[in-house]
């Protein structure tokens, strides 16, 4: 089929929509709400306007996200009518959108600001001539909702439904006053949100981000009576690179750590050990459920997004989840007890800020399961997104960095396994490798688990764990959507899998709601974050947690055995059932509608 | 008759402010405009097919300001051009109604804006009247005194709500699906009467047909929308009613606990009105309860959706029948200052062939064998029959009666049926649905005589009809085959032709007139003859030609009436009902212009589950499956918010409305 685009002749499919041609051609569009990668065009910013005549000659002013191309159409995406209503639809966005851009979370990295280039804004004549005093939400540790900023494009609500099966995020008021809401809940703190980030991943503006909490770790820095231990996720060295101009999931832990000891850092950790702990924990964890009849399938517990899910929205799972922390809980728990004893400093001097990818973790801190003594034992959480900012604040130019090593002699030894905690089937895979071990008293032929490899959203595997207990099924599955279908199978006592790894964000933490973001882009580097992550286990001299020296040292010296007494202590955790069904009186609700007339 | 003095329809532009030989739109009575309410002439109406002002002393501009402030009350903020567009223009005119300096070119860029880039009809069609007068009548936005006595009404509507008898806001609640607020589109349509989720099931849907989606695809699917929301908050007890505060004194009585009667006490409590409902059977619900079968509305839905009345404090007094355990004058006598009857038709006829013997117990009439289907499966039993069934009929009751048939028997079950299958009343679902389970069609057949056999009835002799040429109204009748006669063999024979009230229910001492056919007489207020007495559904307009009766009518009978008694007790005189007066004038000039739907993509409606027919062999479990919360979004989503604003300015203010 034929139309043309600006006087010139192009073919296109039956249902294509004029964008979609026009950008196959090379013709650029201006556009804000639309966000291809999921497919999401709500027409709701009316910025990627043209003038089309159809072949009846009618013309009309028409949004080419959602027009479906016809035989014969005239497009033309640059008339001087065209360019006046695409700005003044800029400049109407502007009326009732905070313009405090400095204090911006999305400082210099703002879809927004980039619209009002592309379609050459000159004047801003109505810049906050409507009101913006929209909702401000900080009751969440993981992120801020500032309404504010919003620009009401629903990317965010379509990823809470569409990608994680949350649905927390809801259209809220009318008019200037319309904006992002947590449904019937007061804040969305209580609601149904799980703080995954996944919103703040795909929001253009400001109006969605994680806490930055970078003061925080400023000011333990300053204190010279403090000890800061820094620790930072597996994912964290193939993800942040990004941020300062380098290849997308390049290994850059030399540099991180390298980076936080600029910074002032007093002990840089590796999360990776910890990780090696959460195997040999929920290794024998799950070796104890097979054996004497404990719940199964057992699904995995360090991804903090997926245990708040569990808790609010299917608490009938709860049992089923492994009891083992984290391995950012577990990592902190043993740094004010473990490494305080062995370094001699006292535990209440000593701060452990943890770098992650992601903001669920910053909630994850808060629990009050993992306080001790009345402390966290993470006293605070920086995103990749956080830790970029800072750095820049600091002057610390991350690519121009000699790599350092890490040097502490009690947790900073790695493995393969525990490095591919960040991406999705990774601790499925490290598991099988120790569980293996433990019972056959070999190393697994080959150590890689290939089948719980990939991206797909669920995947699955028979694994062979020798003579006492046969083959058994695993599952994996990343996004929350993937999830519960895993968790209805497994309530509904249908559940063909012994274990099952969960992590709420697709990709899992190589593309957590912490990571950096690419605008008009929805995680285009998971992939290549996820093969550096595999290239580093492949290149590790120990790729089984029960290798990791420390980890042999830590249960020799310290714990005794994996799920001893101490080790529950110090390394396991308990849930609560947080679901909760908001009910309202017909009255109070027929009060909140936005009708202006409607009785007869 | 009013004159146009001056205004622009349809892009049409009438100017009479100097002319000998005034103009106005050819088929747009004018008379319509004349008195807005009585003794109270509209000075200016604007729409979204332009604006017309018919006083040479009203302020354009001042009811341009009034609209287009209803207009950013209006605008959902969805949408860059009317979020912020509105807000500004109202602001604009509001400095020119006080005389203060205009950027009129500013005004003008973002009315256009407004108008050929908004997503839905507020901004598209509500910025017409405005973007007419800036082209045609520039020197009529001059400031004017501000006219304080002048009467503003306005109102946000569309085809849907239109075509809908109660006018709910259907768009509203689409969108607050889609936003993911079921709680507040249950609300929307609660405010209107307590059944959503019956009415969710069993409606006819006037506004699916009045759906401009179709013109694209297919109509918006907005029955089961209605159905999701309420089944998603008020079946899982989300919403919660309670008890109203009673601020009135004067208790009102209400005959008939069906869903005009809950209707309209449900709408009394809200007002505040102590209200008591009288109600023959032993249970709340009326036809809709026995008369539905389980298999379209499982009873538990509409129980739990009467009793939101009983929690919000009504009381219900069962057993109580008109006629039989109290008159009319006895509920005065109790102390009730108004009463509103809703009994219904309650009673079934019977063919009336030669020498035909209703007391036969295999040869019923629809409604007693559906009330019989109705309480053995209430009690929990499994009802069935032995043998053939002929059902004579073609409405919704002959096919609930064969649709319930062929889930007791093992035997056949027919339909006769004397005109062809599309001049049978019944809704088409209804029919292709029987066909799929098992029903035998006899179109065209006229039922001649019971065949009885040693009293017991073997079969139903009947003849086959042919359509007459049609008439002067286009309409074809039937007429027998002279000697086609023939015999369907059968064991039973229901007789589903329609619905009676029952006469024993009121006597001429009650007072109350009634029509010839025993009908009771009632206004547009549904006030009765006598004063205090009000009335509404089957009742007094008699069954519907559609079917049994149509619910979504009665309700909106039920919620006048509620406004009319409380208009009796507090003024002793009737109300005005802008909201009707204005539906009135868009269906009376045609206001709602059929405008062409262009440049939308196809979004195919959504496809429901439901039992196939032989998970519905002998068993009445509910065969329509509701949707789930992702494919609701996916069928809100397909809604393209056809609203359309109109005002009215008045020359005096209108009752019940602050200009």
């Amino acid at each position: 089929m034929n139309a043309s685009i600006n006087g010139r002749d192009y073919t296109f499919e039956p249902g294509e929509t004029i964008l979609q041609v026009a950008r196959r051609n090379g013709i650029f569009i201006p556009t804000l709400c639309h966000f291809r990668p999921l497919n999401h065009k709500p027409g709701t910013c009316r910025v990627c306007l043209a003038e089309v005549t159809d072949r009846n000659g009618h013309t009309e002013m028409l949004t080419t996200c959602n027009t479906p191309m016809e035989e014969g159409m005239r497009v033309n995406t640059r008339s001087s009518r065209v360019r006046n209503m695409q700005r003044l639809q800029v400049e109407l966005i502007f009326a009732d959108h905070d313009q405090d851009c400095a204090a911006c979370a999305r400082h210099g990295d703002c879809e927004l600001q980039d619209l009002a280039e592309f379609v050459g804004l000159a004047t801003n004549r109505f810049a906050s001539r409507l009101s913006h005093d929209r909702p401000f939400d900080n009751t969440m540790h993981g992120m801020v909702r500032d309404m504010s900023k919003c620009i009401r494009c629903l990317r965010c609500v379509e990823v809470c439904r569409k990608v994680q099966g949350v649905a927390a995020l809801t259209v809220d008021g009318t008019g200037t006053g319309a904006h992002i809401g947590v449904g019937m809940a007061p804040s969305q703190n209580t609601s149904a949100c799980i703080q995954c980030g996944q919103c703040t991943l795909v929001c253009p503006t400001g109006a969605l981000a994680e806490r930055d909490e970078n003061d925080e770790v400023l000011n333990y820095l300053s204190n010279p009576e403090l000890t800061t231990v820094f620790a930072f996720a597996p994912s964290v060295r193939v993800a942040i690179g990004e941020d300062f101009g380098l290849p997308p999931g390049e290994n850059v832990e030399g540099k991180v750590v390298a980076a936080l000891r600029r910074l002032g850092a007093d002990i840089v950790i590796d999360t990776d050990f910890a990780a090696d702990v959460v195997i040999m924990e929920e290794g024998t964890e799950l070796l104890g459920r097979i054996r004497n009849g404990g719940k199964l399938p057992m699904f995995t517990s360090c991804c903090p997004g997926w245990v708040n899910y569990a808790e609010k929205h299917c608490p009938d799972i709860l049992p089923h989840i492994s009891t083992t922390r984290s391995p950012q809980a577990v990592s902190s728990s043993l740094v004010k007890s473990y490494l305080a004893d062995k370094m001699g400093i006292p535990s209440r001097r000593i701060r452990n800020i943890s770098v992650m990818p992601c903001t669920a973790k910053k909630d994850e801190a808060a629990r009050a399961q993992l306080y001790a003594n009345g402390q966290p034992d993470t006293d605070v959480v920086i995103t990749v997104r956080e830790l970029s900012r800072l750095l820049r604040r600091c002057g610390v130019d991350l690519a121009a960095l000699e790599p350092e090593p890490f040097d502490n002699p009690y947790m900073s030894d790695s493995t393969g396994a525990a490095v591919i905690f960040g991406t999705t089937g990774g601790v499925m895979e490290a598991a099988v490798r120790t569980v293996y071990a433990t019972l056959n008293h070999k190393e697994l032929p080959g150590v890689n688990v290939v089948p719980v490899r990939g991206m797909e959203g669920l995947r699955e595997a028979d694994v062979d764990l020798g003579e006492e207990h046969g083959v058994i099924k695993v599952a994996v599955a990343h996004g929350l959507g993937n999830a519960r279908k895993l968790v209805d199978q497994a309530l509904a006592g249908e559940s063909p899998y012994t274990f099952i790894e969960v992590m709420a964000c697709p990709g899992g933490c190589v593309a957590g709601g912490g990571t950096c973001r690419v605008k008009q882009n929805y995680q285009p580097h998971a992939i290549e974050r996820q093969k550096g992550l595999y290239a580093i286990d492949s290149a590790m001299p120990h790729r089984q947690s029960h290798n990791n020296p420390q980890v042999i040292s830590l249960y020799k010296d310290y714990l005794g055995e994996p799920n001893s007494h101490k080790a529950h202590e110090l390394l396991h955790t308990h849930y609560t059932d947080r679901s909760k069904v908001q009910t309202e009186s017909i009255s109070a609700t027929k009060k909140k509608l936005t009708l202006t007339d409607y009785s007869a | 008759m009013p004159q146009l003095i001056y205004g622009v329809w349809d892009n049409v532009v009438y100017d009479n402010r100097g002319s000998s030989a005034p103009t106005a739109p050819r088929d747009l009575p004018l008379e319509l405009f004349d008195q807005f309410n009585e003794g109270n002439p509209t000075e200016i109406f604007l729409s979204n097919r332009g604006f017309l002002v018919f006083s040479r002393t009203a302020s354009l501009v001042w009811a341009l300001w009034k609209h287009h402030q209803r207009l950013a009350a209006e605008s959902c903020g969805k949408c860059s051009p009317c979020r912020a567009g509105s807000p500004i223009i109202a602001q604009e005119l509001e400095k020119a109604c006080h005389g203060e300096f205009v950027k009129w070119e500013e005004v003008r860029d973002i009315t256009e804006q407004m108008h050929e880039t908004s997503l839905c009809g507020v901004g598209r069609t509500g910025t017409t009247p405005l973007l007419n007068a800036l082209s045609h009548f520039p020197d009529e936005l001059r400031p004017f005194p501000f006219h304080a006595g002048a009467g503003f009404y306005s109102v946000t509507t569309s085809p849907c709500i239109e075509a809908c008898p109660s006018h709910v806001n259907v768009p509203r609640y689409i969108d607050y699906l889609q936003d993911g607020h079921n709680d507040l589109a249950a609300g929307v349509v609660l405010n209107h009467y307590p059944l959503a989720g019956s009415c969710g099931r069993v409606c006819v849907r006037y506004c699916e047909k009045a759906c401009r989606r179709a013109q694209v695809d297919a109509p918006v699917d907005i029955k089961n929308l209605k159905r999701f929301a309420a089944d998603e908050t008020i079946v899982p007890g989300i919403l919660k009613p309670e008890p109203c505060p009673t601020t009135k004194n004067k208790r009102v009585a209400v005959i008939g606990a069906g869903p005009v009667g809950v209707t309209c006490a449900y709408q009394l409590l809200e007002t505040g009105y102590p209200v008591d409902i009288y109600e023959a059977h032993d249970k709340a619900g009326g036809m809709v309860r026995y008369g539905i079968p389980f298999y379209r509305l499982p009873k538990n839905v509409l129980m739990q959706e009467n009793e939101l009345v009983k929690d919000m404090g009504g009381m219900f007094f069962f057993n109580q029948k008109l006629g039989r355990d109290f008159h009319i004058d006895d509920l005065f006598r109790r102390g009730y200052k108004a009463v509103f009857i809703a009994t219904g038709c309650p009673l079934g006829g019977y063919l009336g062939m030669e020498g035909e013997d209703t007391t036969l117990p295999e040869y019923e009439n629809g409604i007693e064998f559906l009330e019989k289907v109705h309480d053995e499966l209430e009690s929990g039993a499994t009802p069935s029959l032995e043998g053939d069934v002929v059902v004579v009929g073609g409405g919704n009751v002959a096919m609930d009666c064969c649709r319930s048939a062929v889930r007791m028997t093992t035997g056949k079950v027919h339909l006769v049926y004397r005109r062809t299958e599309s001049d049978a009343p019944a809704d088409r679902e209804e029919i292709v649905e029987a066909g799929r389970e098992g029903v035998i069609f006899h179109f065209l057949t006229g039922q001649d005589r019971l065949v009885v056999e040693n009293g017991k009835i073997t079969g139903l002799r009947c003849v086959t009809m042919q359509q007459t040429e049609p008439d002067e109204s286009g309409r074809r009748g039937v007429k027998p085959i002279p000697g086609s006669e023939f015999v369907i063999p059968c064991d039973f024979v229901i007789a589903a032709i329609g619905q009676k009230s029952d006469p024993a229910m009121l006597t001429e001492a009650d007072g109350i007139a009634l029509d010839r056919k025993n009908c009771i007489v009632v206004d547009n207020y549904q006030a009765t003859s006598r004063p205090g007495v009000f009335a509404g559904g089957d009742g007094t307009t008699g069954p519907r030609t559609k079917g049994p009766s149509v619910l979504i009518h009665g309700m909106a009978q039920g919620a006048i009436g509620a406004q009319a008694i409380a208009s009796y007790l507090e003024y002793d005189r009737p109300p005005f009902l802008a909201r009707e007066r204005i539906s009135q004038l868009i269906r009376q000039a045609g206001l709602l212009g059929d405008d062409p739907v262009c440049g939308q993509e196809i979004k195919p409606r959504v496809k429901l589950h439901e039992l196939s027919p032989e998970e519905r062999a002998h068993n009445f479990k509910e065969v329509e499956l509701g949707m789930s919360q992702e494919e609701a979004w996916q069928e809100a989503r397909r809604c393209m918010r056809c609203y359309r604003i109109m005002s009215v300015v008045t020359r005096s203010p209108i009752p019940g409305f602050k200009a």
